[in-house]
């Protein structure tokens, strides 16, 4: 992977009149993992969705590749890997529908080894809307991993995981980190995290 | 290329699956069309005449009750937000969104109106005017339909709202589409009718996506 950077510089976002967070500033190299913890509420999912591009701040600039990220939407999205609170899994499919017609261009081999990796291959069969919230969890989670992107996007990735899937998560995420990769997660619990090289701890209001 | 062709089959895959959605439609469908044969009789001129506005007025409720299943169900599962990070571009993408939820929602419309229009005295060639109209009727129409349940994305409750977007929109539908089949069937120049609703067919499918997915932008912002 090519060395990339992220920037955030005094990024601010308001909603309603009210603030939810200002003058987030940072940077993120290759091998960087940013953690955000904060309580719920605390505005960890709109600070995720305002670095995916999702949302526009109302202050301040975020770049990749010191472009900003409103300027080079494809070549952002190209790069990055977005998993939200919600799975982006379509209910009525199965779960190998659901990884063939996966928006990443994913490496076969790559998926079979995630699955096998969550534990997920006896439910390849299954309706997404069978699946346990776990499973189903596991299932958006392989599709990130397996994306070929440089900067993955986790929000609250821990949420309904074993620990076992929770090990494995922090296996893949600690082996995307040392092949140059960029990983941003945002959690509210102190336990269960992997390496990380920065925290950004957001203060409920 | 092909990632395009695969969620078009995706979401006609799905669309088939959620099966109640389609019948709605063609039942609502139906049931306007066919209440004024049954209820008027067999007054064949009078008949004739309003078949156009009966036709049109159908497919339009048909659209209206479809309508909010053309990204609701992506937006609460989270797929919508996958659609708009992805590195594909939006504008095809919402071309291809809308064009399989007009395969589904109403290419079944376009073949029924063959059916319902015999019982209009409607026969020969004037049942492929019926047929071409409502085929160019609906495919603008689900570019309008589009427009306006990604405008209204974010509003809770979004039926009164959408329905204010989609019939002012959609009037120029109505009233050309009434005509190009009056005109076939009293055998008088029909040709005038059918150019307006193609152009309106090629301009809604050309700035109908693009506009969706502007409005998805903000919409989920």
């Amino acid at each position: 992977m090519s060395p990339s950077v992220l920037q955030l510089e005094s990024v601010e976002l308001y909603r309603e009149d009210s603030l939810i967070f200002k003058d987030v500033s940072f940077r993120l190299e290759s091998s960087h993992h940013l953690v955000v913890r904060g309580k719920n509420g605390s505005g960890k999912t709109s600070l995720i969705r305002t670095i995916c591009g999702l949302t526009q701040p109302d202050s301040g600039h975020i770049s990749w590749n010191r472009v900003p990220i409103d300027q080079s939407f494809i070549t952002y999205n190209q790069e990055m890997a977005y998993l939200g609170h919600k799975n982006g899994l379509i209910p009525e499919l199965t779960l190998d529908e659901s990884l063939n017609y996966g928006l990443y261009e994913a490496n076969k081999e790559k998926q079979d080894e995630v699955i096998d990796g969550f534990g997920l291959n006896d439910s390849r069969g299954f309706l997404i809307e069978n699946l346990s919230n776990g499973q189903a969890r596991k299932a958006a989670l392989s599709l990130v991993i397996t994306s070929n992107t440089t900067l993955w996007v986790l929000d609250e990735p821990y949420a309904n995981l074993d620990s076992d899937s929770i090990a494995y998560l922090n296996d893949s995420i600690g082996l995307h980190l040392d092949s140059g990769g960029i990983v941003i997660t945002s959690t509210n619990r102190e336990d269960s995290l992997s390496t990380k090289t920065m925290e950004i701890v957001m203060d409920s209001r | 290329m092909k990632i395009y062709y695969q969620i078009f089959l995706r979401d006609i895959k799905v669309s088939i699956k959620r099966w109640s959605d389609i019948l709605t439609g063609v039942i609502m469908f139906l049931l306007v069309a066919l209440v004024f044969p049954l209820t008027v009789g067999s007054d064949q001129n009078f008949l004739m005449k309003i078949i156009g506005p009966v036709m049109l007025l159908s497919a339009l409720l048909a659209s209206l009750i479809s309508m909010q299943n053309i990204f609701k169900p992506d937006l609460v599962n989270g797929s919508l937000e996958q659609l708009v990070l992805s590195r594909y571009s939006l504008n095809v993408l919402m071309f291809v969104k809308i064009l399989s939820y007009w395969v589904t929602s109403s290419l079944p419309l376009v073949l029924i109106s063959s059916f319902i229009a015999t019982s209009y005295y409607v026969s020969g060639l004037n049942i492929g005017a019926v047929l071409i109209t409502v085929l160019l009727a609906t495919s603008t129409l689900v570019n309008i339909s589009a427009l306006a349940a990604a405008l209204t994305l974010s509003v809770r409750y979004p039926g009164a709202l959408m329905s204010l977007i989609l019939f002012p929109l959609s009037l120029p539908i109505l009233i050309f589409g009434s005509k190009a089949i009056e005109y076939s069937i009293l055998g008088m120049d029909s040709s005038g009718p059918f150019y307006f609703l193609t152009g309106m067919m090629l301009l809604s499918f050309s700035l109908g996506p693009i506009a969706t997915a502007f409005a998805i932008r903000i919409s989920l912002d």
